[in-house]
């Protein structure tokens, strides 16, 4: 217990950085994730055939491609890009991208690919007449997507994005192999410095059952109020 | 030392880290990269703190600059694509200097060092020939010179790469290997603690030039003037007796630097 | 794009594969047994079995693989003389085994998720009637449930074999270089980044080949 707590000899402050930080790379990865995933939906529907192709070629690579595989490409890759570009443009920088970022970014693209299904399903879920009300009233193409269709999508869409969140979440402890201070690379860190390797590793296995525990939760909180108008009270 | 403020100041970086840090401090900064699993030359400890001799060899060489020196731990095999693009100013992470690492960046000499074998306890460490591990199998870590060595003669012998040292001293003394193979110090601060009861280093040393002219810290090709004020550094230390000091923290035995 | 770093290493890229495709095969082989008494488990009507199932389907679908996996391999170092004890020590020895263990342990929970919600789902009345026509309790199960549970778990058993696929690639942390640990290694020694992108392109030929198969495998066997 002296190991996992705050104390001196303790790692409980290391690990509770490290869970600051997988919480950080997930929720980094959500808006462009979400955003994205929804592009990549209204492609799939769009009339252009180019775009429908693109859209879906997008979403099966990225579900077919490891993540690790991602996140190596993105790490070693971007850094390099960004080198190559600068160096074009004659501009001297040594910036290259935080591990952080790549993580994320890499986890953001694969959110993408998996929530374009979530978001394809939810909007084949509206009525056609959603559709037909909210051009009747002349609402333009952007608004009544952002003030009609969206909201009821992102209702239907909830379940299926929360399962989304919560494998994220467990994703997130690849990062550690780009060596990003997550939860996972805590644990390893410790395991070097103590060798105590089944304590560790199955204190971390709890860490993020507890996190993912705790998602499950928070969601369904979630799922009760967005749906609140659905259930007559007697 | 309040571990706590170290936390903070991990915690504030974290959050920070997505943003690009363009102000320029007063003092000049040193970006360095290190390993982290590699006792006793750099070790994370609970407070994310990267100790260790390769820290205290970079902090008085980054004294002698009047820089202050940045440390980040991470994975061995991507420390030098991480000098090539910028990452860090330098690694200092007991990197061998061979003909291969050197056609990719400069590395500037500060110890000599050599290779051997962990061997369990009761086996015998004289013969480290292929032939006297032939259907065992060796372990060592990826992107080391250790690693390449093997693959190249050790065909006959079962050939694990581990991610750090730590795995491979976990598996030799779990009896999942035969061998690590790595280098001479650093098999030498395990043995002493957690291996003492397994495993010995072999008697004899592994002498070939593919393991490298020594150890070396590594700078991003023709990055002068940084190139030559380390070197500056390295020689007055070895100079003036303080990396003997420094080493005699470490180790009873003492070290060359030949030219 | 230059072919020419994938010729150069076309045997080491193909050990790659080959070490891939025999983590999954045998890993899914391994999970579909353990699948079965964990759906039982999960559907029984006594506490014990369903408490340790839905224990066990919590415990490894709520923590990611990779430390399931450092666990599994690492962990059970420390307790070598106990194993050597128990007989088993040979299978925890090697990494290939012991990374299987953790895959087949981890992706029967999915599957068993899987399976229980299929059953579930089908309507009472299947049961009744078959209990109707005189058929006993394992008669009913392989005659009229399974083939009906099957057919709807088909396609998510298709994508947990995917999982399994990616999910392999991290095996290269217990020592075990398969695809994307080889395309590491090429890409340590060459820094060049397209080795990545030829990765990719193998990856999705894969799971391709595995979609299409299980599609193949929903409209003929299951056709009814």
């Amino acid at each position: 217990m002296e190991l996992l707590g705050f104390g001196a000899g303790g790692w409980g402050w290391s690990f509770l950085s490290g869970l600051v930080v997988t919480l950080e790379v997930a929720i980094l990865a959500l808006p462009l994730g979400l955003f994205l995933g929804l592009m990549i939906a209204l492609g799939r529907r769009s009339k252009s055939r180019l775009l429908r192709i693109a859209s879906i070629g997008y979403a099966s690579a990225f579900q077919a491609i490891p993540e690790l595989l991602t996140i190596f490409a993105i790490y070693h890759g971007c850094s390099q890009l960004i080198q190559l570009l600068m160096s074009q443009l004659d501009v001297q920088t040594a910036w290259t991208v935080p591990g952080v970022g790549a993580g994320s970014f890499a986890l953001s693209l694969v959110f993408a690919a998996y929530s374009s299904e979530i978001w394809l399903g939810a909007l084949a879920g509206i009525g056609r007449g959603q559709y037909e009300a909210a051009l009747s009233l002349g609402l333009p193409g952007i608004a009544s997507l952002r003030n009609v269709i969206l909201p009821q999508a992102f209702r239907l869409a909830l379940p299926g994005l929360g399962n989304l969140w919560i494998i994220l979440l467990k994703d997130t402890a690849l990062v550690s192999l780009i060596s990003v201070s997550d939860f996972m690379r805590q644990v390893n860190l410790a395991v070097a410095a103590t060798h105590r390797y089944f304590v560790l590793y199955l204190f971390a296995c709890l860490g993020y059952i507890v996190l993912t525990k705790i998602s499950e939760f928070g969601l369904e909180r979630l799922n009760l109020r967005t749906s609140r108008h659905l259930v007559r009270t007697a | 030392m309040k571990p706590v403020n170290d936390y903070k100041v991990l915690l504030a970086t974290a959050l920070l880290s997505f943003s690009i840090t363009s102000a320029m401090a007063e003092q000049r900064i040193l970006k360095i990269g290190t390993d982290g699993l590699y006792p006793p030359f750099s070790v994370v400890d609970n407070a994310g703190k990267v100790t260790g001799l390769d820290i205290e060899i970079g902090n008085a060489i980054c004294a002698k600059l009047g820089a202050k020196c940045q440390w980040t731990a991470q994975d061995f095999e991507g420390l030098i694509p991480a000098v090539q693009n910028g990452r860090y100013d330098m690694v200092i992470a007991s990197h061998s200097i061979t003909d291969e690492r050197k056609k990719a960046v400069d590395m500037i000499k500060y110890y000599n060092n050599s290779a051997s074998f962990l061997v369990p306890k009761n086996s015998d460490g004289s013969d480290l020939s292929p032939a006297a591990f032939a259907g065992k199998s060796v372990g060592a870590q990826t992107a080391t010179v250790h690693a390449s060595y093997l693959e190249k003669n050790f065909s006959g012998s079962t050939l694990k790469f581990y991610p750090s040292q730590i795995e491979a001293y976990a598996d030799l003394s779990a009896g999942r290997i035969d061998a690590v193979m790595g280098d001479t110090p650093t098999l030498y601060t395990w043995v002493q603690g957690e291996g003492k009861d397994c495993c010995k280093i072999s008697e004899a040393k592994i002498s070939d030039p593919s393991i490298g002219d020594g150890a070396g810290i590594v700078v991003k090709k023709d990055n002068e003037p940084l190139h030559s004020e380390v070197q500056k550094a390295v020689d007055l230390m070895w100079s003036n007796g303080e990396f003997d000091a420094l080493w005699a923290q470490y180790f009873p035995f003492r070290i060359g630097n030949d030219k | 794009m230059d072919t020419s770093l994938v010729i150069e290493n076309a045997g080491r890229l193909y050990d790659g594969f080959k070490l891939t495709l025999a983590l999954v095969g045998l890993s899914a082989t391994c999970a579909a047994i353990i699948t079965v008494p964990l759906v039982l488990g999960l559907r029984s009507k006594a506490w014990a079995p369903r408490a340790f199932s839905n224990t066990y389907v919590t415990f490894f679908r709520g923590s990611p693989l990779v430390a399931q996996l450092f666990l599994l391999y690492y962990g059970s170092g420390q307790f070598r003389s106990v194993l050597e004890g128990l007989g088993v020590w040979w299978l925890f020895r090697d990494a290939f085994f012991c990374s299987v263990l953790a895959f087949a342990l981890n992706s029967a929970a999915y599957t068993a998720a899987l399976v229980k919600g299929a059953i579930d789902a089908l309507p009472e009345g299947q049961w009744e009637a078959a209990t109707a026509l005189g058929l006993g309790w394992v008669a009913t199960l392989r005659k009229v449930i399974m083939p009906q549970a099957i057919r709807r778990a088909l396609p998510g058993y298709g994508n947990e074999i995917v999982l399994l696929i990616k999910a392999s690639s991290i095996t290269m942390a217990v020592t075990l270089y398969e695809l994307l640990g080889v395309v590491k290694v090429i890409y340590s020694r060459t820094f060049d980044i397209s080795i990545y992108i030829w990765a990719a392109l193998i990856y999705i030929c894969i799971v391709s080949a595995i979609r299409l198969a299980f599609r193949f495998l929903e409209q003929s066997f299951f056709r009814w």
